[in-house]
């Protein structure tokens, strides 16, 4: 098989880092080829000098046999390179239809051929499978259909390379089958795909080969087939990990000191009756699958979300935190798990970042002191490990990975009783996970609480004392110490969805059963 | 290294740019510009830009948090005639307290339908543009107030040492108390978060709600201040002309001197040569005998310009 692109020695430097140190990187025709590396390694600079956002200090790129240099992202979809991004870059008020053209309109000669497109694009959309009305407005859709979109819209432009930046994340278990349907379709018609991506199951799956790449050099290509999850960790962290023990506590966690408790929380619409109690020092994990209502229970605890009935205490005190500031005097914190919408100060810097919600700790009288300020900030910096030139970076010009970390320390930084971690490993490389899953262990040894909601049933399985899952608002099993493991979470899910059918079944009346009887 | 000098120039346009212009400006009338280089001209300056220049300190505010305020024409003018009133008739604190609360009052009404009922800024201050206009007209049955009042007329010609007129004084400390607000205090860091990403900022335990409620009753405050000053100087009030229309001159000076207009760091030094330099153009016209239209021509370019390298300056 031919190689559909060849990057050679690819060089790329900004203010006070490097980058991309002479990478190569090719791919074959009709390859699914994963691009793996921790954060700030360079794979998102790679892929934005591959389409164009960034211009190259040194190399050539090799597109189809010819020699490219593209000027803009437009330039690079016209050749037939097309990005689908992490975070979604689709206009919401737009149709579907209006979504996959925008930017390449067909035209007649009045202007735009609206019938032509809603034509088109319907068709395209159905080709791949995907059951949507392009007239629809594209906000009308829930975020795996919006991913969908966007690889339409590569596919429209004629791609023959689609590049896919964690294309998984937003996605639950069957949108993620739908997806990788997709991939093979595009494979079949000789279409390459580049899949960045940390989840190795997913890379295993539907992967033909992957190159890793390590602080801004290229480590190596893989073949999937020729190489193990622990053997490409390695690679990429370059020290040796074990997956999946369950780590043993030096500090037990203080059963007598109730540090929040929830009783019988509604809110409209995702919380629909949830109790659950957190003791010091403890890690309590909050499974389930998206839209179990996880983020939402956190964010009525929190004061982000209001809620009808039920109960919540503080230690021992009850409390109905109306807006976050309240929460935060209270000892909480919460980490979000959209940091782009909710999290990150993007034209501030990482001091000023991490110091925003201790502004108390650092004033006197109102009056910030700058002194206190750069200790705390620098505290943090060099306990999180965060890659930056200077303290006076914008976040804004950091790695995801490192914008996490930022606001992390952020909520650290004000010293907490209970942290709320949403999702915090999400879009961070494997060697930043493990430190921030050592940190979180490291607190709640200090007697911090945690309440870590997560998707990665093994971060859970690794790092919680007990585990509650969630299931459509509702509580739906707890597991304690002894109990926890993977199988035993996803039973629960599952367990409870088993349920749940045959519930709508009885209910049924004499509807039709599955297998074509009636009851 | 080329690309750090580029980086840092944009830097600098971003903080300085309005100071440069404001600079330059200055060094082309005093060449071209006839009986331009003068100690009155130079004072004349500053105190014809005290009432935008007040306006503007508080709009800065109400800018960096992502809105505007297009009351505060119609709340100098509430103010200055409730002080008018009290004047004439003798009682100037009073006066100057009453002028001042009403002014917060309608802050208060403003910021707490953005804050709270999560109207646009927009919106909800136009609604005020009409309401306190009419009943400052109202008040006074439309007619224009004297306050011939000794003690209060004084006050506007005071000069310090017989040189420097109280209204420069003020503007100084003003500009001065503003910045440390802005900069060293951590109400500018709450601003600059809120401005930046109010999501975020809220989540981050900063009381979003009362730090824009407060940037609104601010720029109120500022608007009553103008009002003062103005009628000190002019010592009469006319409840349909004064403040008319400020608030676009006010809104200029702050997006001439760098502040986001969809929100973030408030740049007061900023505002303040930008307040300054349309003031400038506003003389200079005068002085070359040029007609009103044009100055308006020249405003209109140099704040293009402005947002043009103030967006760069941000990438």
């Amino acid at each position: 098989m031919a190689n559909i692109l060849e990057m050679k020695n690819i060089s790329k430097s900004f203010p006070g880092v490097r980058a991309l140190n002479h990478v190569d990187f090719s791919v074959k025709e009709g390859e699914v080829h994963a691009l793996m590396g921790e954060n700030g390694a360079g794979k998102s600079t790679l892929i934005k000098v591959l389409t164009g956002i960034y211009q190259p200090d040194g190399g050539e790129i090799v597109f189809q046999g010819k020699k490219q240099s593209f000027r803009n992202s437009h330039e690079a979809q016209t050749a037939g390179i097309s990005t689908v991004y992490q975070e979604l870059n689709m206009i919401p008020y737009l149709t579907v239809s209006e979504n996959i053209y925008v930017g390449f309109y067909p035209k007649n000669k009045f202007g735009i051929d609206w019938k032509r497109m809603n034509r088109e694009s319907q068709e395209l959309v159905d080709g791949l499978g995907l059951e949507l009305d392009v007239r629809r407005q594209l906000n009308s859709y829930g975020t795996a259909q919006q991913q969908m979109t966007s690889i339409a819209r590569a596919v429209s432009l004629n791609a023959r390379l689609v590049v896919m930046d964690e294309p998984t994340s937003s996605l639950d278990t069957n949108e993620v089958k739908m997806l990788f349907g997709i991939i093979r379709k595009l494979k079949e018609q000789g279409i390459s795909v580049v899949f960045i991506s940390h989840r190795l199951d997913e890379i295993f799956e539907i992967c033909d080969r992957t190159s890793v790449l390590k602080d801004g050099e290229y480590v190596g290509t893989y073949e999937m087939s020729q190489i193990t999850q622990l053997e490409l960790i390695s690679k990429m962290v370059g020290k040796d990990l074990a997956v999946g023990e369950r780590r043993v506590r030096s500090t037990p966690v203080d059963e007598e000191h109730t540090v929040l408790k929830a009783e019988g929380l509604y809110s409209f619409p995702k919380v629909n009756g949830v109790s659950l109690e957190i003791k010091k020092g403890e890690v309590l994990g909050l499974a389930g699958l998206l839209g179990s209502g996880r983020t939402e229970t956190a964010k009525a605890i929190f004061g982000c979300e209001e809620y009808q009935s039920g109960k919540i205490f503080v230690d021992g005190k009850e409390v109905h935190f109306k807006e976050p500031h309240q929460a935060v005097k209270a000892g909480l914190a919460f980490c979000t798990e959209n940091r782009r919408e909710e999290g990150v100060l993007p034209d501030v810097s990482v001091k000023d970042n991490i110091t925003v919600s201790s502004l108390k700790h650092i004033c006197r009288k109102g009056f910030i002191s700058e002194k206190k300020r750069k200790v705390l900030s620098d505290k943090y910096i060099g306990k999180l490990r965060i890659k930056t030139p200077t303290d006076a970076q914008l976040l804004k010009n950091l790695s995801g990975g490192n914008q996490q970390k930022v606001i992390l320390a952020r909520w650290l930084a004000t010293d907490p009783k209970l942290i709320i971690l949403d999702e915090p490993t999400r879009g961070i490389d494997v060697g930043a996970k493990r430190e921030v899953e050592k940190l979180i262990v490291e607190f709640a040894e200090q007697g911090i609480s945690v309440l870590f909601i997560s998707s990665e049933l093994s971060e859970l399985v690794r790092n919680c004392d007990r585990i509650v899952v969630l299931r459509e608002g509702q509580v739906a099993g707890e597991l304690e110490d002894r109990d926890i493991n993977e199988p035993n979470i996803m039973q629960i899910i599952a367990g409870a969805s088993l349920l749940e059918r045959s519930r709508k079944e009885d209910e049924g009346g004499s509807e039709e059963k599955k297998d074509g009887t009636e009851s | 290294m080329k690309k750090r000098k580029t980086e840092q120039n944009h830097d600098l346009l971003y903080r300085y740019g309005a100071a440069i212009a404001l600079a330059l400006f200055t060094v082309f009338n005093c060449i071209f510009t006839r009986n331009f280089v003068s100690v009155t001209t130079f004072w004349n300056l500053l105190v014809q830009s005290t009432t935008i220049l007040m306006l503007a300190m508080g709009m800065t505010l109400v800018i960096a948090t992502g809105g505007i305020d297009i009351s505060v024409g119609s709340t100098m003018a509430l103010s200055a005639i409730v002080l008018a009133l009290c004047v004439s008739k003798g009682h100037i604190a009073a006066g100057v307290i009453l002028a001042v609360l009403l002014a917060a009052a309608g802050g208060l009404f403003a910021g707490t339908l953005v804050a709270r009922f999560r109207i646009l800024p927009m919106v909800a201050t136009l609604s005020l543009q009409y309401m306190l206009r009419g009943i400052a007209k109202v008040v006074v049955d439309g007619y224009r107030i004297s306050c011939m009042n000794d003690a209060f007329t004084g006050f506007a010609r005071i000069r310090i040492g017989g040189v420097v007129p109280i209204q420069v004084l003020i503007i100084v400390l003003t500009v001065a108390v503003m910045y440390i607000v802005v900069n060293r205090m951590s109400f500018g860091a709450k601003l600059e978060a809120y401005g930046n990403n109010p999501a975020a900022a809220r989540i981050s335990g900063i009381n979003t709600m009362a730090l824009c409620t407060f940037c609104f009753v601010l720029c109120s405050i500022f608007a009553s201040f103008a009002g003062i000053l103005e009628t000190a100087r002019v010592t009469s009030c006319d409840p349909a002309t004064m403040g008319y229309q400020l608030e676009t001159d006010a809104i200029a000076a702050v997006v001439v001197g760098g502040t986001p207009v969809t929100g973030g760091k408030p740049n007061i030094l900023g505002t303040f040569c930008g307040a300054v330099l349309l003031q400038m153009v506003t003389i200079m016209v005068n002085m070359h005998n040029i007609t009103y239209s044009y100055s308006l021509m020249i405003k209109t370019v140099i704040i293009v310009a402005a947002v043009y390298l103030h967006r760069r300056g941000h990438r």
